[in-house]
């Protein structure tokens, strides 16, 4: 074994959120420890190593030495020497002012070799880097999300470690980066001979390539099994809630709710930035980032349009630009039988209301959920005689009046995310906008959500735009899909034939790299 | 970057332009003139001296002949200072002023980055909290109550340095230098010590940890150059500051530099002498923007790029 578990516990703070967790990594192996957030899978990985503010006791053993309670002088070396670490956020993870070479050079020395650019090259080659000599001398923020993770990774196994412990590696990539970085992953273990600790909330994407799984929840190993059967068939309880309330490419379609007349008709949008700092500004076509380009779509009374695509391809550009909160280069959109102004009034505002991805950080930290969810009547409605009082929009959406006088900070993402919909159905929109509204919460938070914008739509006729990069979702709750690549809606159809019959290439890639 | 550079350099013309010529009007409209002494002149000998440095043209008229002749190079005979010219004024006490301004910057960027350094490092212990005192008490304490204390401390008492005046050697800069650099210094190190305390807790310092990077490694080389970002915006500020501290110091050090021109010539309504010191002074101030701005290039390489 090249790292092991036994009786393994953490706490912060005297509180314990880790209990007993034990597990064997044998070399070549993948063991992903897997759950909702908050279940303690994150600290079960990181903090025998001193990475985190957890306190581990019981014995976490790497090539027979037990290295928990060892002090940062004598761990710092051992995790230097036979371990690497590949984080979640490849935005961040690597120093903005020292380019590619430097941080490669360094991931080597920890080993105490000095590579030469060869070495260098041939690193970066190893994980799938195409034109590695000049990506040796960018920084960090000219390279892509995909390409910044694959460093990494080059970083992580720069010292031929032992162990490589991956804390979701994949989760801040869309979906097609996450099956290639994965399988990345996979093969370099196995060819490598190295033991990999992988953590990850979306028990789905790893299913090929994790050999056994740790399903935790709150702290406590709820059920241990080979991966794809943890997927398919669980054998605990909480393992099948999670993996129902997980959407799926396989699982049956179900048919769509009858919708009503055409809401909103939107026609030839686009959306241009000019580049930034140009000496002499013209509006040349070189001179503009086409996000958006030419869209047309309509919305109608009860229905739900998810917007799919990878990151960048201005999927959330042409939701706030149809939300009149971004900006909107040519087109028009049409409600019922009105074009709406670019500057939106505010009766126009009341008929659509946005939702946006990070619940915490889309609340004011300094106010109470009433004051919160109460704002948008005070200066949107006129007419305040058919409004819902704070105590009745949480009960719309599913919490009581226990939450009036929170703050965002005693709210879960899940509960964050719910008054920011109460928030927004404060004045008795029509069409809601969410923007990858569930993507930032766990499986079961974020299913419980779109169950509870499904009866809201059943109840008041709701529309739903959503824009998602997770088309499993959309083929849950949508009624129609349209996939943007560059800017461009390239398919738009119902979900039954876009699935029976996918048009574009970039909907069949999208598909074939959905799980 | 070199775009970034012109782009700066050219919208500095506009700017300079509307600050000489938004000068030049306050300068007008305050009342008195350069040629009203204790003992009046008679009217006619007034009207002599107005019409021979053109003060008699309508304002504009002026206005046009100054800044025609600046584009040249030229501010001017000075009002006052009879046989000198405002470029002779300047080159005489430019120099002082760039030693002392220049010293003081080096010196309170040596305080307070070495301070900030180490209150991020003790973060929360009770050095931090002694050098945070510090530096607060640093940047609200006016020049013109430190210069006096520490001339009383270290040139009355201790007499280890001059009280006033330029004297052979450098001791005579001691004192000025200091003073002028403290509530600089106070600034840079708050600033220092709250970009690092954002730098220490985002996550390349923690993949650097992973890497076995010992603290010190981890923040000099990943965490001191983004953590100096605000410090290099202060820049300009800093300039602004220094400029009119050293017109406190000046006159407290009795030291013959740009700053004390500067209050003569506003007490005395030397037109091109007060103009010609702001025109300088603005310029010096957008230069020092503009190092601010290469600065971030260097200190972060997402700068350069956008």
């Amino acid at each position: 074994m090249i790292y092991s578990a036994r009786n393994l516990s953490i706490e912060i703070d005297s509180t314990a959120l880790v209990h007993d967790v034990n597990f064997d990594i044998a070399a070549g192996k993948i063991l992903a420890l897997a759950g909702a957030s908050g279940s303690g899978k994150t600290l079960t990985c990181l903090s025998p190593f001193g990475l985190n503010a957890g306190q581990a006791s019981g014995s976490a053993i790497l090539l027979g030495q037990d290295i928990i309670g060892l002090s940062e002088h004598i761990l710092s070396p051992i995790r230097a020497r036979d371990v690497g670490f590949i984080f979640q956020q490849p935005l961040t993870a690597l120093t903005p002012h020292l380019n590619i070479a430097a941080h490669l050079t360094e991931a080597s020395m920890q080993a105490g070799i000095s590579p030469s650019h060869e070495s260098l090259i041939s690193m970066l080659e190893r994980v799938g880097l195409s034109r590695p000599a000049d990506k040796l001398r960018q920084y960090p923020h000219q390279l892509s999300g995909g390409e910044r993770q694959r460093i990494c990774i080059a970083m992580g196994i720069a010292h031929n470690p032992k162990l490589l412990v991956a804390d979701e590696p994949t989760s801040a990539l869309d979906a097609e980066l996450r099956r290639d970085i994965m399988l990345l992953l996979r093969d370099i273990c196995r060819e490598e001979n190295m033991a990999m600790l992988l953590v990850s909330h979306d028990l789905a994407s790893i299913e090929s390539s994790a050999d056994d799984a740790i399903l935790l929840q709150k702290g406590r190993i709820e059920e241990v099994s080979p991966t794809r059967l943890l997927v398919q068939k669980p054998k605990s309880e909480y393992g099948a809630r999670l993996m129902a309330a997980t959407p799926r490419m396989d699982e049956k379609l179900s048919p769509s709710p009858p919708v009503g007349d055409t809401l909103l008709n939107a026609r030839d949008i686009c959306v241009n930035f000019s580049r930034p700092f140009q000496f002499f500004r013209n509006k040349s076509e070189d001179n503009m980032v086409r996000a958006v380009r030419n869209v047309s779509l309509t919305i109608a009374q009860g229905e739900t349009l998810a917007i799919v695509g990878g990151s960048g391809s201005g999927k959330s550009t042409l939701a706030r630009a149809i939300a009149g909160l971004g900006p909107m280069s040519e087109g028009q959109i049409v409600w019922k039988d009105s074009v709406l102004p670019a500057k939106r009034s505010r009766e126009n505002r009341a008929l659509m209301q946005p939702v946006f991805q990070d619940p915490i950080a889309s609340l004011d930290p300094k106010w109470r959920v009433r004051n919160i969810i109460l704002e948008p009547q005070k200066y949107l409605l006129d007419d305040m005689s058919d409004i819902l009082s704070a105590e009745e929009l949480l009960m719309e959406v599913g919490l009581d009046s226990e939450f009036l006088d929170r703050l965002p900070a005693q709210l879960s993402g899940g509960q964050a995310q719910r008054v920011a919909i109460a928030r927004a159905l404060s004045v008795n929109p029509q069409l809601l906008i969410l923007d990858e509204a569930t993507s930032a919460l766990d499986p079961l938070a974020a299913h419980s959500i779109a169950q509870t914008l499904q009866n809201l739509q059943e109840k008041r006729g709701l529309a739903i735009m959503m824009v998602t990069h997770d088309l499993a979702l959309a083929r849950r709750i949508a009624h129609q899909i349209g996939v943007m690549k560059d800017g461009q809606l390239v398919d738009y159809q119902s979900k039954e034939s876009l699935f029976a019959n996918p048009q574009h290439e970039a909907t069949q890639a999208l598909i074939h790299n959905s799980h | 970057m070199l775009r970034l550079i012109l782009r700066r350099l050219w919208m500095a013309i506009p700017t300079l332009f509307a600050i000489i010529i938004i000068s030049f009007l306050l300068m007008r409209f305050a009342p008195g003139g350069p040629f009203d002494g204790e003992r009046p002149l008679s009217p006619e000998t007034k009207a002599a001296l107005e019409s021979s440095y053109g003060l008699d043209k309508p304002i504009w008229e002026q206005i046009m002949l100054y800044v025609g002749r600046i584009v040249q190079g030229d501010f001017g005979p000075s009002l006052i200072y009879r046989d000198f010219t405002v470029n002779e004024l300047i080159a005489q006490g430019l120099p002082i002023s760039l030693l002392i301004g220049g010293l003081a910057l080096v010196l309170a960027s040596v305080i307070g980055i070495s301070g900030g350094l180490i209150a991020a490092s003790k973060a929360g212990k009770a050095i931090d909290e002694i050098l945070m005192l510090l530096a607060t008490l640093l940047t609200a304490l006016p020049t013109f109550v430190t210069g006096p204390l520490l001339v009383l401390i270290f040139a009355f008492t201790l007499g280890w340095f001059p009280v006033s005046g330029m004297d052979e050697g450098i001791s005579w800069l001691v004192l000025p230098v200091i003073a002028l650099s403290l509530p600089i210094a106070g600034a840079i190190m708050k600033l220092v010590r709250a970009g690092l305390a954002v730098q220490l807790s985002q996550d390349h310092l923690r993949s650097a940890k992973a890497r076995g990077l010992s603290p010190v490694n981890r923040l000099f080389r990943h965490a001191l150059r983004p953590a100096l970002v605000p410090a290099a915006s202060y820049l300009g500020p800093a300039a602004a500051g220094l400029l009119t501290g050293a017109v406190v110091i000046e006159t407290i050090f009795g030291l013959p530099g740009l700053g004390r021109y500067f209050v003569q010539g506003a007490l005395n309504r030397d037109y091109p002498l007060v103009l010609g010191v702001v025109t300088l002074y603005a310029g010096l101030i957008i230069a020092f923007n503009l190092l601010a701005d290469i600065i971030y290039g260097w200190l972060d390489p997402r700068m350069r790029d956008s």
